[in-house]
């Protein structure tokens, strides 16, 4: 049975107003894209581009610039593709953590990208190119790109997952080159005043799901406390407390024993009467039929 | 958007491992979603109209799948037979990179000192794994793979450890329909593999993807990473002088 480790002390119960919002269907249409599009500052109608529409997604293209919008959660991404992530061969990006989130706050205002009342940063990354030849030994490295991320507050409790997160990407003077928004609206109160679990049941949830075959240690090494909003191509009709676990597996045989092997997160809902799950069910172990034969 | 040239595409990936096999290297850690990962971007492969040669799953993936004949392998009928192919299981860096397999056909832990990727027919290889650099020291990205990479155009990874859950575990699907739609090969698995799950993990850091190109010369290198699509399946790369990567972190 692998072992499981929680490296943190339990928090406390949250005590915290928190509530279960159910959510507005996406507007994910011609009518709203072209809207977006005019917001991003294009011309945005089908004189001056064109719409593009799959299963997952509907695309406004207009010379280089890329607006899309995912179907399942609304989910934006707006993109200049003659500069987001591209390297022009010179371009390297000096300035700091708070001149990016300044330049981010200034993007987002003037676009209305997010309210930032309800919103913190998350982080800052940035997007490096590298360069290396064999016989001389000749390396550049420079960074050509920043993303600042955005986490959604909701009533003041940080939305955790995938979703309830803005990313702007800035270029090396600091110019927008793309916005990527997962951000459901919300549409009512769907439970007041939850009544929350306390965090020990979630731990035994850990146990349940990742099970009690195999080897290996898994590590708990947090427990976060926020609303949980899913992904691009997630539908999602409510929004809820959860509790999120990042953990990690060491491995304790063979060649890797002692090597951490991978990271995940283990979410369960917080609240005593939840709607619904936030994971999918444990994976069923079964292996691959029919057996290979040699060849 | 219309295909103008098709990738054979294979997939290897292991969820589970035996706990008491005959050599000790075959028990490793059980782990999820690695299935999910890799049939998630061999089946949008096959949707968008590429060939599905092979999707070999835990006990049925082999090491002999990636070695080269020269170390006793069968790479060339398997990995470097099709265009595109995607890994997803344990992987650490070692001496040299090294990916686990459940059985021993014939080794439990295959090590990319018997890799010569791209030797005959692979292009592109993805190693949804850990560890595929440990970090981005210009010096440990060359010494990690320049020596394996024998014709392969871009090799896909992750700096440090990875992660899968059940939010990113759709990473191998998004990275396919980005690149069958047409976009940059390196850009979308950036794009496609960088986490946005932990990346609220404060303190820690996200999944780092990687993608590492080779090339004649700087410019080829650079022109690979930067707008090399699967239209450039037969822009050969005749010899590693150069590598060029990006990352995100």
């Amino acid at each position: 049975m692998p072992e499981y480790v929680f490296l943190e002390e339990l928090p406390a119960t949250p005590q915290v107003r928190t509530q279960i919002f159910r959510l507005a269907p996406p507007q994910v249409t011609e009518r709203a894209l072209l809207g977006l599009a005019q917001q991003f500052e294009l011309a945005g109608n089908k004189r001056s581009g064109i719409l593009q529409q799959d299963a997952g997604q509907i695309t406004y293209l207009e010379g280089l610039f890329e607006l899309t919008l995912h179907r399942a959660s609304g989910g934006l991404r707006f993109h200049d593709n003659s500069r987001w992530q591209v390297d022009d061969g010179a371009s390297n990006v000096t300035f700091g953590d708070d001149d990016a989130v300044a330049f981010a706050n200034r993007h987002i205002e003037r676009l209305d990208v997010v309210p930032l009342n309800e919103s913190q940063v998350v982080q800052v990354n940035r997007l490096h190119v590298g360069v290396a030849e064999r016989n001389s030994g000749y390396v550049q490295e420079r960074v050509i790109d920043v993303g600042v991320a955005f986490q959604r507050l909701v009533d003041g409790v940080p939305v955790e997952g995938p979703g309830g997160l803005a990313v702007v990407n800035l270029d090396h003077n600091g110019d927008l080159t793309g916005v990527d928004r997962i951000w459901r609206a919300l549409q009512s109160v769907y439970r007041a005043d939850v009544e929350l679990r306390p965090p020990a049941a979630a731990q035994d949830d850990v146990v349940r799901y990742w099970g009690r075959e195999g080897s290996g240690r898994i590590e708990i090494e947090d427990m976060r406390f926020g609303y949980y909003e899913l992904g691009w191509d997630d539908t999602q009709r409510f929004l809820q407390p959860a509790y999120v676990m990042p953990l990690s597996m060491t491995s304790t045989v063979g060649r890797f024993a002692g090597h951490s092997v991978i990271r995940s997160e283990h979410v369960v809902a917080a609240a005593i009467n939840p709607v619904g799950s936030l994971m999918p069910p444990r994976p069923v172990v079964t292996p691959q039929m029919p057996h290979r034969n040699e060849q | 958007m219309s295909i103008k040239v098709k990738v054979r595409v294979g997939v290897e990936w292991l969820n589970t491992f035996p706990q008491f096999p005959q050599d000790p290297d075959c028990a490793q850690a059980n782990i999820h979603y690695q299935n999910d990962v890799a049939e998630g971007f061999y089946n949008v492969m096959g949707m968008r109209g590429h060939p599905q040669i092979f999707n070999w799953g835990d006990g049925n993936a082999w090491s002999s799948d990636f070695e080269h004949p020269d170390f006793g392998g069968d790479s060339l009928n398997w990995s470097d037979d099709v265009h595109f192919c995607y890994y997803a299981d344990h992987g650490g860096m070692f001496e040299d990179f090294s990916i686990g397999f459940a059985t021993d056909h014939p080794n439990c832990i295959s090590s990319s000192a018997d890799w010569r990727l791209g030797s005959k027919r692979l292009k592109w290889l993805v190693l949804d794994a850990c560890q595929t650099v440990l970090n981005t020291d210009p010096n440990h990205i060359w010494s990690a793979w320049n020596g394996s990479m024998q014709g392969l155009h871009i090799l896909f990874g992750f700096i440090g450890n990875n992660g899968s859950d059940s939010s990113n575990k759709v990473r191998g699907s998004s990275f396919a329909n980005a690149i069958c739609g047409g976009k940059g090969l390196s850009n979308a698995w950036l794009d496609a593999a960088y986490s946005w799950t932990n990346i609220k993990d404060k303190g820690k850091q996200p999944n780092r993807a990687i993608a590492i190109a080779a090339g004649v010369t700087e410019a080829d290198a650079v022109n690979r990473r930067e707008n090399e699509t699967l239209e450039w399946r037969d822009s050969s790369v005749a010899s590693t002088v150069w590598l060029a990567w990006k990352w995100r972190g």
